[in-house]
């Protein structure tokens, strides 16, 4: 009887973690800030030292230095365990600074998007299309890896007439104007994605399913035969798997949202040649031949008879 | 027997008043007997043709304007000159001699014109044929102008 019971509840599980999401109050597991914040999540661990090109940031430090978000509902971990490292617009401090330094002090005050809309996940995509002067693409190729390191980004791909750089999202209009001072600009185009409501939902889906598995978790330890224990630990699989898959899924997001692509492609100018053209004089057509001169058309018979058709005609 | 001297007469006054011209056929050519507008016309197996001709001075000109106005007629009718030369006859008459070229159908002929001129005639000793056989016997055509009697 017991172990029905325990099976039955196992069941109303099933049913809970997988159509309960919506039912479930959805937490909102953005900072206050988005975009504006240095840290917005408590618990946010350290960046990842190679992908922001400086050191990383103490968890302790990041967390002290955060402010506090909206609550994760009780029992449930915070969404930012699933976010990845700085997801959520947070600048290394090292990187932020010496990236206001680089770029300069009015650039880095510039805002990527509006107060109004510091809780949307935006994805930014940019494309700024340079001309230089001859043989001058690779320094101003470098000057725009030095931009997005200094502000905390990354070179994702590079080739010998395009970067592609991975830039905080906060410093994505910064970077964008940096980079179009280091040339002539032929083509500017930035691209947005909003997935504020994807993420949210998955975050609310996240951390149903981790309700969830707390409950299986406490049913495994209370279940007593082989069979009971057998089926909760598959639903327990179960569960976890599609908590990674969520978790993944936030974090791909995070990722992009949190940083934005900026792709440089530099374009040197054709040296101008000096086509030195060689002036000919132009020889006049050489005129024409004149007219055979006019002689005196004697009028003797005998002279039109001499020649050789009348001389060797036989007659 | 009036009648008979006074016809002896004329033909011995027209006779006198005419000139006749000789050139000695050379070697290898045959003088045609009916020589048509000409007054002597010779030729040789190969086709080497020379013929003498006298015309009437009817407009008085000398040497060189007789010989400027056969030049003329013959560079119209597209005889190139290549040379051109005095000459002497038999009988001390100086002459001159023009000597043409012209195409005639790929082949090229010869044709040399010397004039001789006095107060009353003019004298055109015309000599041609294809180079290719011509200009072997230039020599004997020229020694046949040369034993030309202008008269």
């Amino acid at each position: 009887m017991k172990i029905l019971t325990h099976t039955l509840t196992v069941i109303g599980l099933l049913a809970l973690g997988s159509g309960c999401a919506a039912s479930h109050k959805a937490a909102p597991s953005m900072p206050e800030e988005y975009y504006g914040a240095e840290m917005a999540q408590p618990g946010v661990e350290a960046m990842d030292d190679v992908a922001y090109g400086g050191e990383a940031m103490p968890m302790a430090e990041s967390a002290a230095a955060a402010p506090a978000a909206t609550p994760a509902p009780a029992g449930a971990a915070p969404i930012s365990d699933a976010v990845p490292n700085g997801v959520l617009g947070m600048v290394p401090p090292k990187a932020g600074a010496e990236g206001e330094r680089a770029i300069g002090q009015d650039d880095s005050e510039i805002e990527t998007i509006g107060g109004d809309s510091v809780d949307r996940m935006i994805i930014f995509t940019g494309v700024m299309a340079l001309m230089v002067e001859p043989a001058s693409a690779p320094s101003a190729m470098e000057a725009a890896i030095d931009l997005a390191v200094a502000a905390g980004g990354y070179v994702a791909r590079q080739n010998d007439t395009e970067v592609q750089l991975r830039v905080p999202s906060k410093r994505f209009r910064s970077v964008m104007r940096g980079v179009g001072r280091l040339g002539e600009v032929s083509r500017r185009s930035v691209n947005t994605t909003d997935v504020t409501e994807e993420f949210h939902d998955l975050g609310v889906r996240l951390e149903n399913l981790q309700v969830t598995r707390k409950r299986i978790q406490k049913l495994l330890d209370e279940a007593k035969g082989l069979d009971e224990i057998l089926r909760v630990e598959q639903e327990l699989r179960r569960v976890s798997v599609e908590i990674d898959q969520l978790e993944g899924r936030i974090r791909f997001l995070g990722s992009q949202s949190a940083f934005s692509t900026v792709t440089v492609q530099v374009t040197e100018r054709v040296p101008e040649v000096v086509m030195v053209e060689e002036v000919k004089e132009i020889e006049p057509p050489p005129p024409p031949p004149p007219p055979p001169a006019r002689v005196l058309d004697t009028d003797v018979e005998w002279i039109d008879s001499v020649g050789v058709h009348d001389l060797m005609r036989l007659d | 027997m009036k009648r008979m001297i006074l016809t002896s007469l004329l033909v011995a006054l027209s006779l006198g008043g005419c000139t006749t011209t000789h050139l000695a056929t050379p070697s290898g050519f045959a003088a045609q007997p009916d020589a048509g507008t000409y007054d002597y016309r010779a030729s040789d197996g190969e086709g080497v043709v020379l013929a003498v001709r006298s015309e009437k001075n009817e407009l008085r000109g000398d040497l060189p304007f007789w010989t400027s106005a056969v030049d003329v007629k013959l560079r119209q009718a597209g005889y190139e000159a290549l040379a051109q030369h005095d000459v002497t006859s038999a009988d001390g008459h100086t002459g001159r001699q023009t000597r043409y070229v012209i195409d005639d159908g790929g082949r090229e002929i010869a044709f040399w014109v010397t004039l001789f001129v006095t107060e009353r005639q003019v004298v055109i000793v015309e000599a041609g044929g294809d180079s290719e056989f011509f200009v072997p016997k230039a020599d004997v055509v020229e020694q046949a102008i040369a034993s030309l009697e202008v008269g």
